[in-house]
C-alpha cells in the first residue's frame, strides 16, 4: 500500500481486506466489539480492525 | 568585574589566588559563579569567547564525526559568553525520579545521587531560568491511556549572557575574563592537585596562569572531556583518565520522527507524553517521551470529518492529510563505545581537536520502535487518531535515520560521568574528578545517564548543589 502513487482502489482494497479475510463487499455488517478493540499494523498504519471495513464501505 | 584577557598586563594574576576558578561562562559556569559570590567567595570566571559570537572563537569547536552521522560539532554549541544558552529552545523540565536508575534492563544508568539530592534546588533553578508557572498537560487520550502519561515542559529560553552580564560586571566578587582560552591544567608535584589553569587569548602568544583553591571546568558536554584529555603534559593519558573513561559514555537524546498522525481532533500545540513505569518494565526498554507536533494543514480534504479523511488516506496515501508528526525522544543507554576522543589535527593553541565516535545500542533502537508502536496503538485504541509509521520503524533491517541535520538534540551528556567508583565514572557524587583533590566538572558531562528530560534544568540544579559543596569545602580550609 505504501507508496501507491496512481491509486487503484480495487487493488488497495484487496490488499487491505485480504489481510483479514473480510468479505470484499460494500455492504458490511456492523463491526464486532472484538474488531474495534483489535489493533493491527497494515502497510505501516496502526489501525483498528474495523477500520478496514469502513474503508471498504467508503470506497464502494 | 568585566575584563578582557587581550588587555591584560603582567600584574593581573601574579598576586591573586581566587577561592574558585571557573572555566566556561554558560548556564553551569554563570550559575555556579553567582552562587559562590552570594556566599562571599572570590571567583574568577573565565570565558573563551567574547560578549558576542565570533569566528575566531567558534572555529575552535570544529571537530570530526567518526561514528554515526551527527551535526557538525561547531554548529550545535556556541563558544561565547552565555554559551549554548544563546540559541537553546528553552524547553525545560527536571529529571524524573526513575531517571536516576537503576533500570532493571540497564542497571548501568544509575546515578550516585537521587532526585531528592537535587530537589532542594528546583525552586531557585526555576527562578534562574525565568520559568513560567506549570500548565496542565495536554492529553489527546483524555486521561484514559495507561502506557503513555501526559507530560509538560515549561518554556523560557533564558539567555544567560544578556540576563546576567550587568550583574557580573557590577560584582565585586566575580572577575569575568573574556577571550580566555583554557590550554592546560597544571598539577602540583603530587599529581593529585591542580596548581593552576593556563589560558591564552587570541592576539597574544604569551599564556597566563590563574591560581585558585578550587577549580571547575564548565565548558560543555563535549569540551569538558576534550580539555581533560588534552591536559596530558604531566599525566600522559590526560587528567582523570586513569581508567580510560574520560570521553566515554557519550549520550544524546535521540529525537526522531517515527510517523505521522491523522487525528480526530487535531492538536493545537505540541503534546508531550512519557512512557509509564509499567510499560518500561513490561517491554524491557528505556524510558522515552513522545511528542505530537502539529502540522500545518493546507489540503482542502483536511476539512473533511476524521472517518472520511482516514478512509481517503488509506486509499490514497500520497494525498493523506496528516495533523501531527509523531516524534520519539529516547535518552540513549550508557555505552562505553560511544565516546569523545582526540583527533590528530590541532587547533591554533596546539590542542588536539575533537573526534566524536557516536554509537547506539540495540536497546536504543528497540525503544524508538516501541515508542512509535505504543503511540499508534494508543491512538487507535482511544479513537484519538491513526498513525502511519515511518518505514524504518517496522523494518528491523533498516537503521535509525540519523543525519547531519537530524536525529540528536544537541544534548551532550555523560562524557565525565558521575559514579561512586573510579572504574565506572570520572567524577564522584560531588562532581569532583576522581584522584584530583580540587578539580570539579560542571554541566551535563557529569550526568551518569541522560534520562528523558532536556538537560538544562538539571545542569543548573547541579551547579547550585556544587556551589554549596565548594563553599563547605572552602570553609574547611
Amino acid at each position: 500500500m505504501a507508496g501507491a502513487g496512481t491509486v487503484n482502489r480495487r487493488h488497495v482494497l484487496s490488499l487491505l481486506i485480504g489481510v483479514f479475510t473480510a468479505p470484499a463487499t460494500a455492504r458490511l455488517p456492523a463491526p464486532s466489539p472484538a474488531k474495534v478493540r483489535r489493533i493491527v499494523i497494515v502497510g505501516g498504519w496502526v489501525l483498528r480492525a474495523d477500520d478496514l471495513e469502513k474503508v471498504a464501505a467508503y470506497a464502494a | 568585574m568585566l575584563l578582557d584577557a587581550e588587555q591584560r598586563h603582567d600584574g593581573w594574576f601574579k598576586e591573586v589566588i581566587f577561592d574558585v576558578c571557573i572555566c566556561g561562562a554558560g548556564p553551569a559556569g554563570i550559575t555556579l559563579a553567582r552562587a559562590l559570590a552570594g556566599k562571599g567567595r572570590r571567583v574568577a570566571l573565565m570565558e573563551a569567547g567574547g560578549l558576542e559570537a565570533s569566528a575566531q572563537s567558534q572555529v575552535l569547536y570544529q571537530g570530526r564525526n567518526a561514528g554515526l552521522p551527527y551535526y557538525p560539532l561547531d554548529t550545535c554549541r556556541l563558544r561565547y559568553f552565555g554559551g549554548t544558552s544563546n540559541h537553546w529552545g528553552g524547553y525545560t523540565r527536571p529529571l524524573d525520579a526513575r531517571d536516576f536508575g537503576p533500570l532493571a534492563q540497564h542497571p548501568f544508568n544509575e546515578w550516585p545521587i537521587k532526585k531528592p539530592d537535587l530537589d532542594p534546588y528546583a525552586e531557585r533553578t526555576a527562578e534562574i531560568l525565568d520559568l513560567p508557572g506549570q500548565q496542565p498537560p495536554l492529553d489527546v487520550f483524555g486521561g484514559q491511556e495507561d502506557s503513555l502519561e501526559p507530560s509538560v515542559y515549561r518554556v523560557s529560553p533564558t539567555r544567560f549572557g544578556p540576563k546576567y552580564q550587568d550583574e557580573l560586571a557590577r560584582s565585586d566578587r566575580i572577575s569575568l575574563y573574556l577571550n580566555a582560552n583554557l590550554v592546560d591544567i597544571e598539577l602540583d608535584s603530587s599529581l593529585r592537585s591542580v596548581s593552576g589553569l593556563v589560558f591564552r587569548s587570541y592576539l597574544r602568544d604569551q599564556p597566563f596562569r590563574v591560581r585558585a583553591r578550587q577549580f571547575v571546568v564548565c565548558c560543555g558536554g563535549l569540551e569538558n572531556a576534550r580539555l581533560l584529555l588534552n591536559a596530558n603534559r604531566q599525566l600522559p593519558r590526560g587528567i582523570g583518565n586513569q581508567h580510560d573513561l574520560v570521553g566515554r559514555f557519550f549520550c544524546e537524546h535521540l529525537e526522531i520522527d517515527v510517523g505521522r498522525a491523522l487525528m480526530a481532533s487535531p492538536p493545537s500545540a505540541l503534546n508531550f507524553y512519557i512512557a509509564s513505569d509499567r510499560l518500561i518494565s513490561d517491554r524491557r526498554c528505556l524510558s522515552f517521551e513522545v511528542e505530537l507536533l502539529p502540522l500545518e494543514r493546507t489540503e482542502p480534504s483536511c476539512a473533511l470529518p476524521f472517518p472520511e479523511r482516514l478512509s481517503r488516506a488509506l486509499l490514497e496515501p500520497a494525498r493523506a492529510c496528516f495533523d501531527a508528526v509523531v516524534i520519539a525522544v529516547v535518552g540513549q543507554s550508557v555505552n562505553g563505545d560511544s565516546r569523545v576522543m582526540l583527533a590528530n589535527e590541532v587547533d591554533r593553541f596546539g590542542l588536539r581537536r575533537l573526534a566524536l565516535d557516536w554509537h547506539l545500542a540495540d536497546i536504543d533502537r528497540l525503544t524508538l520502535r516501541i515508542a512509535a508502536e505504543v503511540t499508534g496503538r494508543a491512538m487507535a485504541r482511544h479513537d484519538a487518531g491513526r498513525v502511519r509509521l515511518d518505514p524504518w520503524v517496522t523494518d528491523a533491517e533498516q537503521e535509525v535515520p540519523l543525519s547531519e541535520e537530524a536525529g540528536g538534540s544537541c544534548h551532550h551528556m555523560c562524557t565525565t560521568r558521575m559514579s561512586h567508583d573510579p572504574k565506572t565514572g570520572v567524577v564522584d557524587r560531588d562532581c569532583r574528578v576522581h584522584g584530583i583533590e580540587n578539580l570539579y566538572m560542571g554541566g551535563s558531562s557529569v550526568f551518569a545517564s541522560p534520562g528523558v528530560s532536556n538537560p538544562t534544568f538539571t545542569i543548573v540544579q547541579l551547579a547550585l548543589r556544587l556551589g554549596d559543596h565548594l563553599d563547605a569545602r572552602l570553609d574547611k580550609g
